[in-house]
């Protein structure tokens, strides 16, 4: 992928969070929930942090020391949003128990190994990892229960597609991430459009899912 | 590994990710799609055996209450108007032979008393009289007062005259069903009966100290068809629109029953 067609993508990429987001205010005028609010949030958060990552690349120094910070901020998101939507008790003890080990997971890598600053892509592996298995077993426990008459007109469908499409393909980059970094900023450029539209296609899935709303 | 190589089996790799993903989405979506089509296929194969079998049940509960009047009409009223036939004829020889009394004609007289009110009870049978007369709160007090060996405490909440027709014959034989079966199955001396509106429905609530039943062993013995007028009661609830519900507790019994009101609107 050339220079050009690669900075349209990733511009594409970061803005991509737009359309839920003037979404979102319209729906919650019109249905205002608290599921709603906290995919508000994930998706601010995600933003955010995109255009701050773009302006420290545009001036040179890398995005390294937000990285903790983002990852945090996204498992604390995911996990409200998905804490809205399940009722059972017991799976919500579940969540609960993943996330403190999570956040003791990162706060061991950050502070004892790395510092707060340091890239370390295992954060992020383990977060997508379990996003991943998350979404994976909501869609098992939807067919067990059998109870959402139609699946396209149910927003969480299309959210947890979206959730499942974006950290499912990007545990794979995350994977080889350390090899990657190592090689030339020119090969990058072949691997990153892979990540770019895994986020479109997830705030597809999430307009979508806003779209639903009724 | 050349790293040129490296990145193109990462980029290989990625892509085969979200189209597995993808796949994994869609696959799902369709089988849902498919357990949920035969899970509404079930569930209205249900309803429609249980439409049917509600329909079964009314005809056989209009049935056995034809039944029973003919049989009072046969057993009871018959042989006493043909015995008070053969007593006129009596009375009538009596008169011609001049040996007629006074008290032959006042036990005669008791006889037709008898037979009235041999009537009384068949037509009471057929339409509950005291009910259409005097409202729905008035006929239950009349008939727990008939029943011995148990108290009730009544609680009635609600205005007889905005009830319907339909509505109040209904409630009215779903009470006597229910309270009958408490009375002959349950060891009991107390029954509590709540009978209020609320928010457009009409709500009964009765308790007791008996053994009671839970709303799986009423569905269950519903449908195994077990006496108890259950097949009466559940025809009647479903006229109603109402929703019956059984629960038995460690002390106490309870059996709910809600119907709508707005959908039986009283036509003046």
């Amino acid at each position: 992928m050339i220079g050009g067609q690669f900075d349209f993508l990733l511009k594409l990429s970061v803005f991509s969070p737009v359309l839920p987001l003037v979404l979102i205010p319209f729906k919650l005028i019109r249905a205002p929930r608290l599921s709603l609010g906290a995919l508000l949030v994930l998706l601010m958060w995600n933003f955010l942090t995109d255009l701050v990552s773009l302006y420290m690349a545009h001036h040179g120094s890398g995005n390294h020391q937000i990285y903790v910070g983002y990852c945090v901020g996204l498992s604390l998101a995911l996990y409200w949003v998905y804490w809205l939507e399940i009722s059972e008790r017991s799976i919500k003890k579940t969540m609960t128990t993943v996330l403190m080990l999570f956040l003791a997971f990162t706060g061991v890598v950050a502070f004892k190994f790395n510092g707060l600053g340091e890239y370390r892509p295992e954060i992020y592996i383990v977060l997508s990892t379990l996003t991943l298995i998350g979404s994976m077993l909501y869609f098992v426990k939807i067919y067990r229960d059998l109870e959402i008459l139609n699946l396209y007109r149910y927003y969480f469908y299309w959210l947890n597609s979206g959730i499942m499409v974006y950290f499912g393909s990007t545990i794979i980059l995350t994977f080889f991430e350390m090899s990657v970094l190592s090689q030339e900023i020119f090969y990058h450029k072949y691997l990153w459009p892979i990540q770019l539209i895994s986020t479109i296609i997830f705030n597809l899935f999430v307009a979508r899912a806003i779209w639903t709303v009724k | 590994m050349d790293s040129k190589v490296e990145i193109i089996l990462i980029v290989i790799a990625g892509s085969l990710v979200i189209f597995i993903l993808v796949m994994m989405i869609i696959v799902f979506t369709l089988t849902y799609n498919r357990k949920m089509m035969e899970k509404d296929n079930s569930l209205r194969m249900t309803i429609k055996n249980q439409e049917l079998e509600l329909l079964r049940n009314s005809i056989t509960v209009q049935e056995d209450e034809r039944e029973t009047i003919a049989r009072n009409l046969h057993d009871e009223i018959g042989p006493l108007l043909t015995t008070h036939k053969l007593n006129i004829n009596n009375i009538i020889f009596d008169l011609e032979d001049g040996v007629l009394t006074v008290d032959q004609l006042k036990a005669e007289q008791k006889f037709v008393d008898r037979i009235i009110e041999n009537i009384r009870t068949a037509s009471y049978d057929l339409t509950p009289h005291f009910l259409l007369k005097f409202g729905l709160e008035k006929a239950l007090r009349n008939f727990f007062n008939k029943i011995t060996g148990v108290e009730f405490v009544f609680k009635p909440d609600f205005n007889s005259e905005e009830l319907s027709k339909q509505v109040a014959i209904n409630m009215y034989r779903l009470v006597l069903e229910l309270i009958n079966n408490i009375v002959k199955h349950e060891q009991v001396n107390l029954i509590n009966v709540n009978l209020y509106k609320l928010n457009n429905d009409l709500n009964l609530k009765i308790t007791h100290h008996g053994k009671g039943l839970t709303q799986e062993e009423f569905e269950a013995l519903a449908i195994q068809s077990k006496g108890l007028g259950l097949n009466s009661i559940q025809a009647r609830v479903v006229v109603l629109d109402g929703e019956l519900y059984f629960q038995k507790g460690t002390t106490e019994s309870t059996i709910t029953l809600t119907v709508p009101l707005i959908k039986h609107e009283k036509k003046d």
